[in-house]
């Protein structure tokens, strides 16, 4: 293996972590929705109309094998885990961008019903291209690149419908622009 | 067999399977070669697509995205140091070596006759070995099909390995996951919380979509990887490795052996095949300490086997109905859409899509190899673009993706949970895959047991009174032993991972 290798790494090398507490995490949800186990599942001898068809049958039984499957082995690796030291500001900083995105992603979902598929995501793109430190020129290069591709490829070529927005009852546009955009 | 091949023949003459198949072949080079995306972004994104299309048509494009990556990823492996896809990391041992001291079209064109090779060998193997394993299926009972099913599950658990509990743990969230929604039995609802749009369970395509997409445009906008330079500048004269890669008839064909028993095999993949494959090369050379520093059959080891591997992963799906890991697990949904049924009915009922499917494959390693000797010029450059108009343009694609299968807000905001829980996945270096196939196999493996302990008045002796579930349990236990005591004992020796 040449030295060179160490040079230029993939994003799929970059330094990892959080495993631990993500494992910890995994294991508490899972004892929750294994305590809600009797609420949310039903008792199949106890469903009106229907037969008790077996023990194999009951709706319960496949949650409970799994959780309990997910309750042991995400504890299991949780406690073989070496201890992590993690920079809570960083992974602050960088869980908030992707908190910041997501918002971004429901709210052109609204967007969507209100300006329109291109404007939503001429938008949308510009947004996350900001976050992703994309400024001026670029930016705005971007966000409309962005948003011709997605019209081409969805509206025009995969016939994508999209519900009329509300936008469109404003303004007076050609049928088929209002069908592309 | 000559009938299926004149069958498949006839497959070919529908323009929509060429337009999957060039299209997909296509978008999979060009993913396979952008560095850090792969084939299983495009495959999550265009899924939904395929759905709406012929079945042969679908599956050819998802195939095309899948096979096509592969070669891609040798590319910038090739010119820049960086593989374009995980599963070409060994071409970089030897191809940027040899690129490196001038011979970067040598490189590049043993790397495409390699993947040749090792791609129509498997599918050559799939057309002969599919259909009598499938024949073979008919004497399976539920159980023995509950225990495949499972067995599948534990052998891509085990395969990560340094990551055994991990993949446990996600194995079982995927399983819940896969209960949620109204059951068949009784027709009452598991886990949906009362709500209504629960009752159909979590969407697939918003979960991989996630998964894959979202989850990795999360990890693309915070890359700070800088483009590496390298020689770019490669075009014509790269016909000289079809001739050169027959003068290492034992490696390349050992090598397309690696990739098809490995393909096979549930979770093994084209990491093991092209490890395993390397490192015989290297065993086996005349010349071993040139294996590094740019050694022909390096190069001709590692891309053989990774290609051969997805016609093999195939084999199972088709034969068995049970997909071996992530990539299939999606193609097997595209199935389910279209009411095709994998095993043995699907050999008698759809011919007409079997042999189409065998064409298919072999044309478009054809299809592949006549667009890399023609576009690697351009296609080199494009592991210069940023990871974050990247990151953009997934976002982008994935927003409308989710939206727009079931235009349900609730699966874009499951699709972006996923993406998260993808994104935290990557970060700390847990495998994905387990968490699909818990997803896809969980309501198959539910339906067997169901069905099969039914059949047995709940008897549990069902599992060790039928030899071939009796087989398949002994082998699941030793492996979960095996599993489990290399977790444990890696951890003694302090060299557990962070994934325990």
């Amino acid at each position: 293996m040449s030295d060179d290798k160490k040079q230029a790494g993939a994003p799929f090398e970059e330094d990892r972590h959080g495993g631990k507490y993500l494992l910890g995490g995994m294991a508490a949800a899972a004892v929750i929705l294994l305590a809600l186990h009797g609420n949310q599942t039903v008792d199949g001898a106890k469903v009106s109309g229907n037969l008790d068809v077996g023990w194999w049958a009951e709706p319960g039984l496949s949650p409970a094998v799994f959780l309990i499957l997910t309750v042991l082995t995400s504890m299991a690796a949780f406690f073989a885990a070496k201890s992590e030291t993690i920079d809570w500001r960083e992974v602050g900083g960088e869980y908030g961008r992707v908190a910041l995105l997501s918002g971004c992603m429901i709210g052109t979902v609204f967007l969507f019903k209100i300006i329109g598929f291109a404007l939503s995501i001429l938008v949308f793109a510009g947004v996350v291209a900001f976050i992703a430190g994309f400024r001026a020129g670029r930016l705005i290069a971007i966000a409309v690149a962005a948003s011709v591709s997605m019209v081409l490829i969805f509206r025009v070529g995969f016939s994508v419908w999209f519900p009329r927005p509300e936008l469109f009852k404003l303004i007076d546009l050609p049928f088929w622009l209002q069908g592309v955009l | 067999m000559i009938d299926t091949i004149f069958l498949g023949l006839q497959q070919l003459g529908d323009p929509m399977v060429w337009v999957a198949l060039i299209g997909g072949s296509i978008l999979g080079i060009i993913l396979g070669a952008i560095p850090g995306i792969g084939p299983g972004v495009g495959i999550a994104l265009l899924l939904p697509v395929t759905y709406s299309m012929d079945p042969l048509a679908g599956i050819t494009l998802l195939m095309g995205l899948y096979a096509a990556g592969w070669y891609g990823g040798a590319i910038p492996a090739i010119t820049i140091n960086t593989p374009g896809t995980g599963v070409n990391v060994l071409t970089t041992y030897d191809g940027y070596p040899m690129a490196k001291n001038g011979e970067p079209k040598r490189a590049l064109s043993l790397a495409y006759a390699s993947s040749f090779v090792g791609g129509v060998f498997a599918v050559l193997v799939l057309m002969v070995a599919a259909w009598p394993i499938a024949s073979l299926s008919r004497y399976l009972t539920s159980i023995d099909l509950g225990m495949a099913a499972l067995l599948a599950m534990v052998l891509v658990v085990v395969a990560h390995r340094g990551s055994e509990l991990a993949s446990f743990a996600l194995l079982g969230a995927g399983l819940f996951i896969s209960t949620i929604g109204l059951e068949t039995a009784y027709g009452s609802a598991r886990y949906t919380f009362d709500t209504t749009w629960m009752l159909a369970g979590v969407p697939l395509i918003a979960v991989i979509l996630g998964l894959f997409a979202i989850g990795q445009a999360f990890t693309l906008i915070f890359s700070d990887r800088q483009v590496a330079k390298g020689n770019t500048e490669v075009n014509r004269g790269l016909l000289g490795g079809f001739v050169e890669v027959f003068k290492y008839p034992k490696t390349l064909f050992r090598s397309a052996g690696f990739g098809v028993g490995m393909g096979v095999l549930p979770g093994v993949g084209e990491f093991l095949a092209q490890f395993f494959a390397y490192t015989t090369a290297r065993a086996s050379s005349k010349t071993p300490e040139k294996f590094g520093k740019g050694a022909p059959e390096g190069i001709i080891a590692s891309e053989t086997a990774n290609n051969a591997v997805p016609p093999a992963a195939l084999v199972p799906l088709l034969s068995l109905g049970i997909p071996g890991e992530a990539f299939t697990a999606m193609m097997l949904t595209v199935f389910t859409i279209h009411g095709i049924d994998p095993g043995p009915t699907l050999f008698e009922e759809n011919r007409e899509f079997v042999a189409g499917l065998y064409m298919t494959l072999l044309v478009m390693n054809v299809v592949i190899v006549l667009l890399l000797l023609a576009g690697t010029r351009w296609i080199a450059k494009l592991s210069n673009i940023p990871d974050r108009l990247l990151g953009v343009v997934i976002f982008c694609l994935a927003l409308v993706g989710s939206y727009s299968t079931n235009y349900r807000l609730t699966d874009t905001i499951i699709a972006i949970a996923f993406g998260v829980l993808g994104f935290a996945l990557r970060r700390a270096n847990i495998p994905m895959v387990p968490i699909i196939l818990g997803l896809v196999l969980g309501p198959i493996m539910e339906r067997y047991f169901r069905q099969g302990i039914g059949a047995a008045g709940g008897d549990l002796t069902v599992f060790v009174s039928r030899p071939i579930s009796l087989v398949f349990l002994i082998t699941i236990i030793a492996l979960v032993a095996l599993a489990l005591r290399n977790a444990f004992s890696g951890r003694k020796k302090g060299a557990a991972n962070v994934n325990g």
